[in-house]
């Protein structure tokens, strides 16, 4: 929604703050924190927060490599309860309804967190960590010194972002898209498309 | 006459029909049709079109008007009816809506409705909403200009190329412009390419000394002409970067080679990045990279002698180039060049390799694994995990048993070589401890289950590491029959650390039975016969399965006269796994004597308090009040308090009030206050603003007596509004 124009505070640039996005009237609710609430600048929640959770599940199931679900699908009243994710090897990944925690798993073999007994002691499993010291900043640094690929490595955060994206796409439109994840299209839906990259306000561009 | 009757009747009803259908629904019912909720009536186009339109005369006054509210509610209906209409399989829709939307841009639209116009015409439109957007682009509003240009920049028809082509011949602004050259280019058309090389190459002599373009939009256009892929502009790029090789005019000659490599110009692409090959920097490493995705063996040499040289930028393009590079015995004539390559070169060739996934290379890795020097074996680890088959277990297994930083990447790799177990199970028969004992590790990290009778059996050796390391692999593989066993090694044992470590599978294996209250039988029985280490041990087993029957054995330990047995009892119950320990822990918080179970009581009570639960919030604040009754030090309380802060309930709240008169828990019982306060404020407006006045009153800390004031804020809005 296109908030009432209020004076640009002072020393705060608006044009470069609004930057490649639709031009709109400095508001205060925009800045500093209500701007995820507006398509123009955000995804809302969905990039937000679900960045975190999508981005962990996925971690957990060793699919961090992967570069997008095939298919997305909005709740339909019907089959989907929930905004839904398919991916390629067979796993679907459902938005909300974990219980125990933001995120819960569904196997062939049980589920985690077990709801039918109590708290099992983890598995001995080798989980991939942080290098050098200093948490998540201190393994960048890391990486920057020996070239080897951090553990938030861009690519993994931009699968997790196209996780994120399509799921906003299909919720907009209400209506289910199949993607291609190698050429990252949408399938089918020329217009849904449209959606994969935004023109930019003038001079911005991307090189 | 009867059969005239007939004919007038049908005439009738028909007339009824077309006149129905001509007035159409109210407008709600429209929009409830054209947006899906309901079934919509057939319609021709023309009918179609007359029904958007209809529902854009209804709320354009909304849309152009000042009430915020009222025109959001107008954009959130047009934008419904555009994506509905935009739906695969209902092209009349979509024609229908895009062109009722550019009919009401025709008439002339206040300014504030037009860009939301527009912006669905970004979405949906295609050729019937060119010549609307080709007007909007002339506008006098440069922001309405600018939306119309995104929307031909998004437009799929040749028609919305053809009009942005057009409006660049007509732009008297260079920003404008470069505007219309970055949507130009950014459509990837074919048909562009003869109008982007035009301004690329346009010399200021052709329009009487006026420079048309600036630099920014020249490179713009270039990327246009480099995304396009087209064959004919290559000689004009390779003359402009003769010319003027700045970053960014060589960072388009070269996406100019990524994309023809793409659509399988593979010579001509090449052509491009040898060019460049001997750049400098970025440029450099990006033509090595073009050099693998569009080469072959001819280009290996320069692709190996990047991977030798001084600059790790450089030597890591290598390791894209050795990647991608295709062509017969690239990966042989690779591997050829480890064995005289300097550290730095080896290290690059392995990465190579294993990106590549030609295990025919797996020996070269065996090799690397016995190299000098430690970055060289890291690499030849990961790379076996990849490449490796059961030659390369024994070779990992050495690596990890050698410890170092190679240890980690060997694991991993061991991990990765599933389908490898029995060349594992080979490896734990007979040798080096610490090699069998990375063996038991990794068969336990693939969760090998049926191997278990084998670690039973090196969970009896002499040799710890062997036994430590079996012991735990059977509380990941091992199944309710390995309980019994791993008992009596508690009982029997006299090192500690077997006694702990033979404890904690105990408890994983017992977590993991289908019927855990058979499965603690034996354990209670054992832990009540034994006695010592033992029995505190099984003891903690029990606090870490739970169940009904091990609490009743813990609360007879509790009475037993042995202090170290009573210690023993009071952490298995503050370690419970769920809330049912909670009488026992809070009855020894307030009865003992003695300080650490008082003390390990009262925390193992916080614990289980806030872990997962089903109960009322209200009833939780009364457990947790009960433990700020029994603490009796301030950093006990504090502890009570973080507690209470996640509970979001007026029985948390009261329960920390009274703790802000106490200056050795005034920030802790401020801070929580605030937590819960600002939570809870709209459903309990007057005790909330009440306790925010207290914290206001107590604390000088800014933060918090900004949030406090915020919420005392919004809980007078909320007794404003309950009042009417």
């Amino acid at each position: 929604m296109v908030r009432p124009a209020q004076p640009v505070p002072e020393g705060m640039d608006w044009d470069m703050w609004l930057g490649p996005a639709p031009w709109r009237a400095y508001n205060k609710d925009y800045h500093p924190f209500n701007w995820r609430g507006c398509r123009d600048f955000s995804g809302g929640n969905m990039t937000d927060w679900g960045a975190h959770h999508y981005g962990g599940a996925l971690f957990c199931m060793n699919m961090q490599d992967c570069p997008g679900p095939v298919e997305v699908i909005p709740p339909d009243g019907k089959e989907y309860k929930q905004l839904t994710w398919k991916f390629a090897g067979g796993l679907v990944m459902h938005d909300g309804g974990a219980w125990g925690g933001p995120i819960a798993f569904r196997g062939t073999k049980g589920e985690c967190p077990d709801r039918k007994g109590p708290r099992k002691a983890p598995p001995d499993v080798q989980i991939p960590n942080y290098k050098g010291r200093g948490g998540i900043f201190g393994d960048f640094l890391h990486c920057v010194r020996t070239r080897q690929r951090p553990f938030r490595d861009i690519e993994l955060a931009h699968h997790t972002l196209v996780v994120c994206h399509l799921g906003n796409i299909a919720g907009w439109l209400r209506r289910p898209i199949r993607f291609d994840p190698i050429k990252e299209e949408i399938i089918g839906d020329p217009e849904a498309n449209r959606w994969i990259d935004r023109p930019k306000r003038q001079p911005w561009s991307l090189t | 006459m009867r059969h005239k009757t007939i004919l007038l009747m049908a005439a009738a009803a028909v007339g009824i029909a077309a006149w129905a259908m001509g007035q159409e629904a109210n407008v709600g019912e429209l929009v409830r049709e054209l947006s899906g909720e309901k079934a919509a009536a057939q319609r021709t186009p023309e009918q179609l079109r007359a029904a958007y339109t209809r529902v854009l005369d209804a709320i354009m006054a909304d849309m152009e008007g000042e009430d915020a509210g009222r025109r959001a509610n107008a954009q959130r209906v047009i934008e419904r009816l555009a994506f509905v209409a935009s739906r695969p399989g209902a092209e009349a829709e979509r024609a229908a809506c895009s062109a009722a939307i550019a009919d009401a841009l025709a008439r002339d639209v206040a300014v504030g409705a037009s860009p939301w116009l527009i912006r669905q015409l970004e979405r949906i439109g295609r050729a019937e909403a060119v010549p609307q957007l080709a007007k909007s682009l002339e506008s006098q509003d440069e922001k309405i200009r600018d939306c119309a240009r995104r929307a031909l920049q998004k437009n799929s028809s040749p028609e919305a190329g053809e009009a942005l082509r057009r409006a660049l011949g007509a732009a008297r602004t260079p920003e404008w412009r470069h505007a219309v050259v970055e949507a130009i280019a950014a459509r990837c058309e074919p048909a562009s390419a003869e109008v982007l090389l035009g301004v690329v190459t346009h010399q200021v002599a052709e329009t009487r000394g006026v420079a048309l373009y600036g630099d920014d939009t020249r490179i713009a256009a270039m990327r246009g002409l480099a995304r396009i892929g087209d064959k004919s502009v290559i000689d004009a790029m390779a003359k402009k970067v003769a010319e003027g090789p700045t970053p960014e005019v060589l960072d388009c000659y070269l996406l100019l080679g990524d994309t023809l490599a793409g659509k399988g110009e593979r010579r001509e692409a090449l052509k491009i990045y040898k060019s460049l090959a001997e750049a400098k920097g970025h440029v450099q490493c990006a033509a090595i990279i073009g050099l693998g995705r569009a080469g072959g063996a001819d280009e290996l040499p320069a692709i190996l002698a990047a991977a030798g040289n001084a600059d790790e930028k450089l030597r890591g393009a290598a390791v894209e180039a050795l990647a991608m590079i295709k062509g017969e015995g690239i990966t042989a004539a690779t591997a050829g060049k480890f064995g005289s390559a300097d550290v730095p070169t080896k290290v690059t060739i392995l990465q190579g390799l294993t990106r590549r996934g030609d295990k025919s290379a797996a020996a070269t890795f065996v090799t690397a694994a016995d190299d000098a020097d430690e970055s060289v074996r890291i690499e030849a680890a990961r790379g076996l995990g990849r490449l490796g088959n059961a030659v390369a277990v024994p070779v990992l297994l050495k690596l990890a048993a050698a410890g170092g930083n190679v240890q980690p990447v060997a694991r991993w790799s061991l991990h990765e070589l599933k389908a490898e177990a029995a060349a594992l199970l080979k490896a734990i028969e007979a040798g080096n401890p610490k090699v069998r004992a990375e063996a038991i590790r990794a068969l336990a990290m693939q969760h090998a289950q049926g191997t278990w009778k084998v670690m039973l059996k090196c969970a009896g050796e002499s040799d710890a590491v062997v036994r430590l390391e079996a012991i735990r692999a059977l509380g990941v593989v091992g199944p309710s029959e390995a309980l019994a066993p791993l008992t009596a090694i508690v009982q029997k044992t006299e090192d500690g650390a077997t006694r702990d470590e033979a404890a904690r599978a105990i408890a994983t294996i017992a977590l993991r039975d289908a019927e855990p209250e058979k499965a603690v039988g034996p354990i209670i029985a054992a832990m009540q016969s034994s006695t010592g280490p033992a029995k505190l041990a099984l003891i903690g087993v029990l606090g870490r399965i739970g169940g009904q029957r091990p609490l009743q054995a813990v609360r007879a330990a509790l009475r037993e006269d042995d202090a170290k047995v009573r210690d023993a009892a009071v952490r298995a119950l503050a370690d419970w796994p769920d809330v049912s320990a909670a009488e026992d822990l809070l009855a020894i918080a307030k009865s003992a004597t003695e300080e650490t179970p008082r003390v390990l009581a009262l925390r193992g009570y916080i614990r289980v308090v806030r872990l997962e639960n089903a109960r009322p919030a209200s009833q939780t604040a009364a457990m947790l009040a009960a433990a700020l009754d029994a603490a009796k030090r301030p950093d006990e309380k504090k502890g009570v308090l973080g507690a209470l802060a996640e509970v979001r309930d007026p029985a948390a709240l009261a329960a920390v009030v009274p703790c802000l008169s106490d200056p050795a828990l005034a920030n802790e019982a401020c801070n929580a206050a605030v937590r819960i306060g600002r939570d809870i404020v709209d459903r309990y407006p007057e005790p909330v603003k009440a306790a925010m006045r207290k914290v206001m009153e107590t604390t000088k800390d800014q933060n918090t007596r900004k949030f406090a004031e915020e919420t005392i804020g919004r809980a007078d809005a909320r007794l404003k509004k309950a009042g009417g």
